[in-house]
């Protein structure tokens, strides 16, 4: 170990993109070096300065865009098909699809090969959820039909699966959730954890989510993930807040949106005091549109 | 219903069923293509052309990916065209559009960051000019790494898989495009 091996992976250690060992390794020396514990650091202070120019769409671009959207899709499908899509229509409707004859050849090469793979890969032992211990997540990926891959550092990678209503699946999602510092990790996390925010604790980690990740990303994710639940007193109360506090007005606008999908009175007086303390024009006369629609006062009197 | 369900659901005709899967994931699509354009025409334009082919293909998603990975091989390769022809045209530019009416976006994130601290607000000036110069200084496709990575969160491993390449080809992209912020930025700090 030494400056070399700090110098040659620092860009990629500042991302997170480094494996466990050398991450340790990397640490261990920098703590003890200050030359390279000032590399890093100049890494890391460059990374903060290319946040200044993260800008985010202006809130109305998501609406309209939506709505151009369907114009066009509306307009797509009265358009009469071409002759091409119709013949390919055609094939696939009443040819049965040679692929089909080779798929059984096919699973059984692939059969074949995770077999091989299996041996070969020790290190990435596919293993029930329910043996998974405290360790560092890595990645989290849905694949797509209900089920999840969790890549876990202990110290060594080693891969489990699972379906999402295990126990032990639901736990790594809700401490990717809280605890990861990689917004597409948190992002994907509450993304498969969306259909379960019936359950209290899935639903107080959303809500936390929601009021305090760093990430308006992350908090966006969290507010779609409740919107089935806008009707009820505790995401209705952190709503509230989200509306009055929170620092995106993307955030803000969408919370507005939740609030008012059944709307009682009480979200007047909220509406009401954005109007009063938002700094953001959008977001002020989202709240006057909506209170107009429901006969109410903009002002207090 | 879960996204595998809502996706058949799509495939079959269900309308509802596309625009839900559309509400999923449009909101990370334009915010992507925002700020890598810094345009809402253009961000626009690639929202409606990446949605459009979803809904004319979305017959052939076979499941073989994540619909993730899917509906972003189809945006950032939309994106990577726009940059390239950006970049041909030399038509990079800073001004975006407000709903206070168009403003310099780094002029923006600099004063509100720096508007209570005047001698702040100089440095933001000349920084500003600096991270301009870097970001016009990326290939289309260190800078369509970068921003997955950084401003989007992705790993490597799954931006490899987006553009179509492999997580090496993608750590290099991110490795010169560090290099490049290093040389520019590194007085700063």
């Amino acid at each position: 170990m030494n400056c070399d091996f700090v110098a040659e992976r620092v860009e990629l250690y500042v991302f997170g993109e480094l494996d466990f060992h050398e991450e340790e390794l990397l640490e261990g020396h920098a703590a003890t070096c200050a030359h390279c514990h000032a590399l890093v650091e100049e890494h890391r202070a460059i990374l903060r300065l290319m946040n200044e120019v993260e800008v985010m769409p202006p809130p109305a671009l998501l609406s309209q865009s939506r709505q151009e959207l369907l114009r066009n899709l509306s307009a797509a499908q009265q358009m009469p098909a071409s002759w091409i899509e119709r013949i390919k229509a055609w094939r696939q409707a009443w040819i049965p699809a040679w692929p089909i004859l080779l798929k059984p050849a096919l699973g059984c090469a692939m059969l074949a090969l995770s077999f091989y793979a299996g041996q070969q890969m020790e290190e990435r032992k596919s293993v029930n959820a329910a043996g998974l211990p405290t360790s560092r997540i890595r990645t989290i990926t849905g694949t797509g039909n209900g089920m999840v891959q969790i890549i876990l550092e202990e110290p060594r990678q080693r891969m489990i699966e699972g379906a999402l209503n295990e126990a032990s699946i639901e736990r790594a999602l809700l401490a990717a959730v809280s605890q990861s510092p990689d917004p597409g990790m948190r992002m994907e996390s509450v993304d498969l954890l969306r259909n379960r925010c019936n359950q209290d604790d899935v639903r107080k980690v959303m809500l936390k989510t929601l009021e305090r990740d760093d990430s308006p990303s992350v908090r966006m994710r969290a507010l779609e993930a409740l919107r089935p639940y806008s009707g009820e007193l505790d995401v209705r109360q952190a709503l509230s807040r989200v509306l009055l506090k929170d620092s995106n007005p993307n955030v803000r606008v969408q919370a507005i949106d939740l609030l008012v999908d059944r709307p009682p009175a009480e979200i007047i007086g909220t509406l009401q005091e954005a109007i009063r303390s938002d700094e953001n024009d959008y977001v002020r006369s989202r709240c006057l549109r909506v209170l107009s629609q429901m006969r109410a006062s903009p002002g207090v009197f | 219903m879960d996204e595998a369900a809502t996706i058949r659901a799509a495939q079959a005709g269900d309308h509802e069923a596309f625009e839900t899967l559309v509400k999923i994931y449009d909101q990370q699509v334009l915010r992507l293509a925002y700020n890598l354009l810094r345009s809402s025409e253009e961000a626009n334009d690639i929202y409606q052309e990446a949605f459009l082919r979803v809904h004319k293909n979305l017959s052939k998603f076979r499941f073989d990916c994540s619909f993730h990975t899917w509906l972003y091989r189809i945006v950032t390769n939309l994106c990577l065209d726009s940059l390239r022809k950006k970049k041909v045209r030399k038509e990079e530019q800073s001004v975006i559009e407000t709903s206070d009416g168009p403003k310099d976006r780094l002029n923006m994130a600099a004063e509100q960051r720096a508007d209570l601290d005047p001698e702040r607000k100089l440095l933001s000036r000349e920084l500003r000019e600096r991270i301009e110069g870097v970001l016009a200084g990326f290939t289309p496709r260190e800078r369509m790494v970068f921003e997955m990575r950084h401003y989007q969160g992705m790993r490597l491993r799954a931006i490899g898989e987006n553009l179509g390449t492999t997580e090496e080809a993608a750590k290099n992209c991110l490795f010169r495009a560090t290099q490049k912020m290093r040389s520019a930025l590194g007085d700063f700090v």
